[in-house]
């Protein structure tokens, strides 16, 4: 997908959040939906406003720098394009993709969700050292009961908070 | 006074005193570090253990954990863009590019620093308030504070890279987010779409969490490598730390203003101090030569905040202890551990107990030192943490995020709600729609919406033209939109003249 599309893509999924808001604003009383209304449709105006430029203004350069608007002055990332933020040499490890990032993240909170918090972290980070850091299995054992147990004193001894026991636990035992 | 300043210091020097200082300074950096748990966690955990104390232990533990979280959580702040409390994300802005920048040490020292000076700021205008700040507080109405969030709407535009555009959507964005839950006047639950959870709205630092902390590891998985290359984070240490501390007193103007700025903000009662740091650190741009700077690494934008978040703590005093009204929820604490050791703040505690009023002044100045002593002699050890590999990083982060996001409310919809805002928070920085943009939408929207619905109740539709104050606040708002133009036109009109 090409960059134009991805970005068209994002401006429409946030006009489609404030329109929907708009939307449902109606299903309230007029007190409580005056300050809401005019926030939500200011923002779609300027996301429309957005995607016109983006698509029919392509002379005009939109990587402005607001500091711009305080200072009148050019800065580098309207001169010279988008600065690269990540200017630091640091590609010793490779990285991974987008997608296994997300699925990674949602897979993490999904196993939080069945079996409860602290199980759900020592499998993540034993997981995690083994199969995508390489570390070996002794040494990944060994950090993630550190991690485990340190979480566990901070937060179930230190803090007295009792974790999610998770809904697996919930139905088999009780 | 003068006797009563020295009893309160001598108050302090007492085995046991201190030793509840150095425990609870040792506390309150290690909750610190812990993402989302602020000082009104540590002081709360610490309540009820100073039951049986004396005034003076049970204040040396409170407060001394109350300074240590400030300085703990900016550490997470700058050196891994994970905010340990929702008022350390304005750290953030510009000291992670700092870390990445291989300047992790000078901006720990130049926050530390600043803190220590803003802390004693605060302290002294503490001192010195007292009676004037009754006045100031009664002057100030619903209208007034309304204004002030609009003020600090102005500071959008700075953090809009990219697109300014982009940057007024994601406001929008935060702002509409921060309606969801029940209406501050009528009570109607909006936007839950059914959920009895959701009619508390979302929690800021749970949100703050998912959109800085956990976006920032999946973009480190992404790009792969570490946040910064290890020769880089190991040179410059010692030059670093001399730099970072030379910094704070480069730029004391930015201290003294933000410090200001702090303790005025941080007496108001119920405008909390994620309000002040997003205030401070938008005159510093608006009053900086070199605005376009701020964002992307400038240690004026790390020392802003620290003053503000330290000076502040002296400004929740006031209120507290003038009239005991809370002027923030550690103050809420403060005032439950006045009730438990049986002193009644207000004017009572200022003419019959003026001792220990000193005592919680000097406790603020003493527990500032030894933290920003501490930051600064581990600062270079805690710098290296920065090398490790991203892949070492990320499991760990990710876990203590989902306890600490957890530990908030003991609510499971809070781990979601980081998560979803995590991956949101990736994609936002991705295509440029600033999340510092919509964390300001987000703490600023429902002080809006609440003081605009109380002005209009208690005015009328007129509001603005009501009260000759807000006009005052308004003819600010004007300039400081104008101040950085006209400056610039200034500096222009001077070299045209020079040349």
């Amino acid at each position: 997908m090409s960059r134009r599309a991805q970005e068209n893509l994002v401006a429409f999924l946030f006009l489609f959040f404030f329109l929907a808001m708009t939307f449902l604003s109606f299903d309230y009383s007029y007190k409580a939906r005056l300050v809401p209304v005019p926030v939500f449709v200011v923002s779609a105006l300027i996301m429309l406003l957005q995607m016109y430029f983006m698509n029919f203004k392509k002379d005009v350069n939109l990587n402005v720098d607001a500091a711009e608007l305080l200072t009148g002055g050019k800065s580098n990332s309207s001169t010279n394009g988008p600065e690269k933020t990540e200017n630091v040499k640091i590609q010793k490890v490779e990285g991974g993709s987008e997608l296994s990032a997300i699925l990674m993240i949602v897979g993490y909170l999904v196993m939080t969700l069945l079996i409860g918090i602290l199980p759900a972290i020592f499998l993540f980070v034993l997981v995690f050292f083994v199969f995508i850091t390489k570390m070996k299995w002794y040494i990944s054992l060994l950090v993630t009961l550190a991690t485990e147990v340190s979480i566990y004193i901070l937060f179930s001894y230190v803090l007295q908070i009792n974790f999610f026991q998770g809904w697996l636990v919930k139905l088999f035992l009780g | 006074m003068l006797e009563a300043s020295l009893q309160g210091l001598l108050l302090i020097f007492s085995v046991s005193s201190l030793t509840f200082m150095f425990l609870g300074i040792a506390f309150g950096l290690l909750i610190g570090f812990l993402p989302g748990l602020g000082g009104i966690v540590a002081m709360a955990l610490l309540l009820p253990f100073t039951f049986g104390m004396n005034p003076p232990e049970a204040f040396a533990l409170l407060i001394g954990a109350h300074t240590g979280t400030i300085f703990g959580s900016s550490i997470t702040s700058i050196l891994f863009n994970v905010p340990g409390a929702s008022k350390s994300v304005v750290v953030c802005f510009d000291g992670f590019p700092m870390t990445q920048r291989g300047e992790g040490v000078r901006a720990l020292a130049a926050g530390a620093t600043a803190s220590l000076l803003g802390g004693i700021i605060g302290a002294i205008v503490l001192t010195v308030s007292l009676p004037l700040m009754k006045m100031v507080m009664m002057a100030l109405t619903p209208p007034e504070y309304f204004m002030m969030a609009i003020w600090g709407l102005t500071i959008i535009a700075i953090f809009s890279d990219g697109s300014v555009l982009k940057g007024l959507v994601a406001a929008g964005f935060g702002l509409a987010i921060s309606f969801i839950g029940m209406d501050p006047v009528t009570g109607t639950a909006r936007y839950t779409f059914g959920f009895a959870e959701m009619i508390d709205g979302f929690d800021v630092p749970v949100a703050i969490m998912g959109l800085f902390a956990i976006s920032q590891m999946i973009k480190l998985y992404v790009k792969g490598g570490s946040i910064v290359e290890r020769d880089q984070s190991l040179a410059n240490s010692k030059s670093g730390l001399i730099e970072g501390i030379k910094d704070a007193f480069r730029h004391w103007r930015v201290v003294l203003q933000s410090s200001f700025l702090g303790v005025f903000i941080g007496a108001l009662p119920g405008v909390g101090a994620s309000v002040s740091s997003i205030a401070a650190y938008g005159v510093a741009v608006q009053t900086s030569k070199t605005p376009e700077r701020f964002g992307k690494g400038a240690v004026e934008g790390v020392i802003a905040p620290e003053a503000t978040n330290a000076s502040s703590e002296g400004g929740h005093l006031i209120p507290t202890l003038a009239f005991g009204i809370p002027g923030s929820e550690v103050a809420v604490i403060l005032l439950a551990a006045f009730v438990m050791l049986g002193i009644q703040p207000g004017r009572e505690m200022l003419e019959y107990n003026l001792p220990l009023v000193f005592n919680l002044v000097w406790l603020i100045v003493l527990t500032n030192i030894f933290s920003t002593g501490f930051g600064l002699m581990m600062s270079p050890y805690l710098v290296r943490m920065t090398a490790l590999p991203g892949n070492f990083l990320i499991p760990i982060i990710l876990a203590v995020c989902v306890a600490g996001s957890y530990a908030m409310n003991k609510s499971m919809l809070d781990v979601v709600v980081a998560i979803v805002f995590g991956i949101i928070g990736y994609y936002m920085d991705k295509y440029k729609y600033s999340r510092a943009d919509m964390v300001i939408g987000l703490v600023l929207g429902l002080m809006i919406e609440r003081y605009m619905q109380i002005s209009l109740t208690l005015y009328g539709n007129n509001f603005l033209m009501e009260r000759p104050l807000t006009s005052v606040f308004a003819v600010l708002i004007i300039l400081s939109v104008i101040y950085p133009f006209a400056r610039k036109k200034l500096a222009k009109r001077k070299a045209a003249l020079g040349g």
